[in-house]
């Protein structure tokens, strides 16, 4: 049984897709369950991917089992709050944080949160679509 | 208890680069750490999205100039599988010839640095000479020492020549490196600096998200090359280290400089038993398909992943890098309690974190 | 110093100068001498160990400034004596000030007990190895001063290592001290070479003088011991601040000690000013005739001098060789071993000499 369908078998609710497993609520729940359930033991969170749909910000946890060697991608979409996952995978500090910074997304349960590459007084998140590029502290640029 | 708070950088001989660790310190001994990253943030997402896929090719090798084969292998296997283009077993192979000459270049650079940290300056002109002879063999290749823009959609720019030159640099390198092992390896004052210092147990390193050499230091057996297409017809050893010490991180660097040696050796031969190059496919700049892909590589700093999302449109809609370094900072959060400030430097060289792959 | 005395007195009388001024003369001269050579000294052996580092790391070294960049230090100098000197608003501006003067000034008395050749000793005691003792330990405690001073957080960590460096290598070399003195039987480091003549103390004293080398390498600050400015750790040290004029007197100060430590170890080990097989080259080339009394002082500071580079050479190696000790190693090493070794020495030698 591979770990698609054990976490289908687990959580009735998530939609499968080719290369994602995407749930609504129950982020935390997955990746407590992918980490500590022996037989699969996705032990890395590669990382967190967050992309601007402008209506929602979905967020991608790539995960990676050293012991199975297999990844699986899960997914949520977010709007201006999500659950902070650093209890379980502390590399998703900084991770939270870019997104944080970037997108504009609070994590709940991450207390330090911090902007991590603008500086603390910057206003506006970057990476988001509707992101004003003509910014005059941009106007260096081009 | 006095505190004294050390602010480390950004500007300090040893963090190669724009990194500051803002330390707290007990006499000599740090009590917590905080890296703060940014120094150097470019924007390379940001920019991704506003450039056509040619006009972001070149620009990848600068998300870490260090190894910038790799990058740009990621993104442009990341168009590849997205536009379904087939690359020729030729180019694959070059490619793979390429990107370990340049995890041995990488690795030789991390190896003169880390001695200079350590205090001894020699081997660090020793490692430059042999990264010269690479850097020179990649220049005349692609006329580039560091930016390299040779890999392309479908395949790579041109013809590879000078077999011969890339093996009197590996069997050179070969030689040299246990001349290297020989000044350093069992010298005491090197093994009284790195070794039982800044231990990651297998735990530890895969929950701050540890890949590359310096998870595999910890004992995990984690190479991505076992997944990657391109490594399937050739034979190579994983190299493990026992202890996760700073020795061990360094241990599985000399060693996997020898496997990189193995793999252009097996290049090497094949290359010239099918000299059969074509020219790359020439792409359409404005059909691109629709969809998500997650390109990774084993890079000389850990699992590097290129997650691409294209809508159709001539750009990226989003692309995101992940690199090792950016762990490996991040590492630097738990490790460095209750460390003094030499082994502080020790731990932080043996990590090999390349600034501007960290803030990209 | 009578012989040369009167020589000196002769050809100033000669000139109509009076005895008094002539005998003055004399006992500054040599302050001026010594200054001048040290100055040459320093910027010729900057520019030795540059030369040498680059050949240890297939370099070149300076190439570019006179002939072989042999005046490439003396622009350095130049140009760090005409820089603006910086310092902090927040520093002790007066022990800023006098740290490197203080420790420049110690080491000039350093150079000033040294036996150049059997003639001229500027400072001839009968406690010559006790004034050196003193005097070579001012360096330290002023570099301590001046990291204290200069109000940087990397100064003071770098001049509380220096402190921690100087009590745990201290022991040992003035328990190895105490055993050559015992074997020459006496503190004048004239009486000292001198007594060298038939045997260098080395060889009845090897293992004192690896314990006084490993020293000397901790005392001058030296890889693998130069924990006090490690550069991949605390920048600069002690000297962070320091900047111009003030920078130069360290940096000159840290290499007229090394020059004179390596002085001293080839005077208490090596026989000094001596020649090697106790055969003078004057003597043998130029025989009786007058001028061989004259040339045979040039030939015993030529030995000197010659053992010295060796002995500089051997540092220098070390340096392009080892990685830097942790504090915590280097203490080790001193207290845990080199102290009951050194200990140890002296015991021995005074047994054997019963």
């Amino acid at each position: 049984m591979n770990c698609i369908d054990m976490i289908k078998m687990n959580f009735p609710d998530v939609k499968v897709y080719s290369d994602k497993v995407e749930t609504d609520n129950q982020i935390y729940e997955i990746l407590e369950y992918l980490k500590k359930t022996y037989e699969l033991s996705f032990d890395i969170l590669l990382t967190v991917i967050a992309v601007d749909y402008t209506d929602y910000i979905e967020l991608i946890y790539p995960l990676l089992s050293t012991y199975m060697n297999e990844r699986v991608n899960i997914s949520t979409k977010v709007r201006e709050e999500a659950v902070s996952v650093t209890s379980l995978y502390p590399s998703a500090y900084f991770d939270e944080c870019e997104i944080y910074d970037l997108f504009g997304i609070c994590f709940v349960g991450n207390k330090k949160l911090k902007r991590l590459f603008m500086p603390s007084s910057w206003i506006g998140h970057p990476l988001r679509k509707n992101y004003e590029l003509k910014d005059t502290r941009l106007s260096w640029n081009e | 208890m006095n505190k004294m708070t050390l602010n480390l950088g950004p500007q300090h001989p040893s963090t190669h680069g724009v990194l500051r660790l803002i330390l707290e310190l007990d006499g000599e001994r740090a009590i917590s750490c905080e890296p703060d990253i940014g120094y150097l943030h470019r924007g390379m997402e940001k920019i991704a999205e506003s450039r056509s896929y040619i006009q972001y090719l070149p620009m990848v090798d600068r998300v870490d100039y260090l190894c910038g084969f790799f990058y740009s292998y990621a993104f442009c296997n990341a168009v590849e599988h997205l536009n379904h283009i087939e690359v020729p077993k030729y180019a694959n192979y070059i490619r793979v010839m390429m990107m370990e000459l340049n995890r041995i270049a990488s690795h030789l650079l991390w190896l003169g640095t880390y001695l200079l940290d350590l205090g001894a300056i020699s081997p660090m002109f020793y490692t430059f000479r042999e990264r010269e002879s690479i850097l020179d063999y990649f220049e005349k290749i692609t006329g580039q020492r560091m930016m390299y823009n040779y890999f392309v959609f479908g395949g790579v720019r041109h013809n590879i020549l000078y077999f011969e030159d890339v093996l009197n640099i590996v069997n050179n390198i070969l030689f040299k490196i246990n001349e290297y092992e020989n000044l350093i390896t069992d010298n005491p004052i090197f093994l009284s600096r790195t070794r039982n210092i800044g231990v990651i147990s297998k735990s530890k390193a895969l929950d701050w998200g540890l890949t590359g050499p310096n998870l595999r230091a910890s004992g995990i057996l984690n190479d991505y090359r076992m997944n990657m297409e391109i490594y399937d017809d050739i034979e190579y050893d994983i190299i493990l280290g026992n202890d996760g010490d700073c020795y061990s991180r360094y241990i599985v660097r000399i060693y996997e400089m020898r496997e990189s040696v193995c793999i252009i050796k097996q290049c090497i031969d094949w290359l010239k038993s099918n000299n059969t190059f074509s020219e790359p496919v020439k792409i359409s700049l404005n059909e691109f398909q629709k969809g998500e892909i997650y390109s990774f590589v084993e890079a000389p700093r850990g699992l590097t992943l290129c997650y691409l999302n294209s809508v159709g449109e001539s750009t990226p809609y989003r692309l995101k890098w992940r690199t090792g370094s950016f762990y490996s900072t991040q590492i630097l959060r738990d490790i460095l309690r209750g460390v003094s400030l030499p082994d502080i430097m020790a731990i932080y060289g043996s990590l090999d974190v390349v600034l501007p792959e960290v803030d990209r | 110093m009578n012989f040369l005395l009167c020589k000196f007195v002769e050809v100033l009388n000669s000139f109509n100068v009076s005895e008094y001024i002539a005998l003055i003369l004399f006992s500054v001269l040599p302050f001026f001498i010594i200054i001048s050579f040290l100055v040459v000294t320093v910027i010729f052996l900057v520019l030795f160990e540059r030369k040498l580092l680059g050949y240890f790391t297939q370099r070149k070294g300076p190439n570019r400034v006179g002939l072989w960049g042999i005046l490439q230090t003396t622009a350095d100098a130049i140009k760090l004596l005409c820089k603006e000197n910086i310092e902090l608003l927040s520093s002790d501006k007066f022990l800023f000030t006098l740290s490197p003067i203080v420790a420049f000034t110690a080491i000039i008395i350093l150079w000033c007990i040294i036996p150049y050749n059997s003639e001229f000793n500027m400072i001839n005691s009968s406690v010559g190895v006790l004034i050196y003792l003193v005097a070579s330990s001012f360096p330290m405690l002023f570099h301590f001063l001046a990291g204290y001073s200069s109000n940087n957080k990397y100064s003071i960590i770098g001049s509380y290592r220096a402190l921690a460096l100087t009590v745990s290598y201290s022991v040992p070399v003035i328990f190895t001290l105490l055993s050559v003195i015992y074997i020459t039987e006496s503190m004048n480091l004239n009486q000292m070479v001198l007594f060298q003549t038939s045997r260098w103390v080395v060889f009845s004293n090897i293992l004192g003088f690896i314990i006084f080398y490993i020293s000397s390498i901790a005392k001058l600050n030296r890889c693998p011991f130069d924990l006090s400015e490690a550069e991949s750790e605390l920048v600069c040290g002690y000297h962070t601040e320091y900047s111009g004029m003030r920078f130069a007197m360290f940096f000159l100060g840290e290499y007229a000690e090394l020059f004179v430590m390596c002085m001293l170890i080839s005077i208490l080990f090596f026989g000094g000013y001596l020649p090697p097989f106790g055969i003078y080259l004057s003597n043998i080339f130029m025989g009786n005739c007058p001028v061989s009394h004259y040339l045979l002082y040039f030939e015993q500071t030529f030995w000197l001098i010659l053992k010295t580079l060796i002995i500089i050479f051997s540092i220098i190696w070390i340096r392009a060789t080892l990685p830097r000790f942790t504090q915590k190693t280097a203490l080790e090493l001193f207290w845990k071993y080199l102290t009951p070794l050194s200990i140890v020495n002296l015991i021995i030698i005074i047994l054997v000499r019963i």
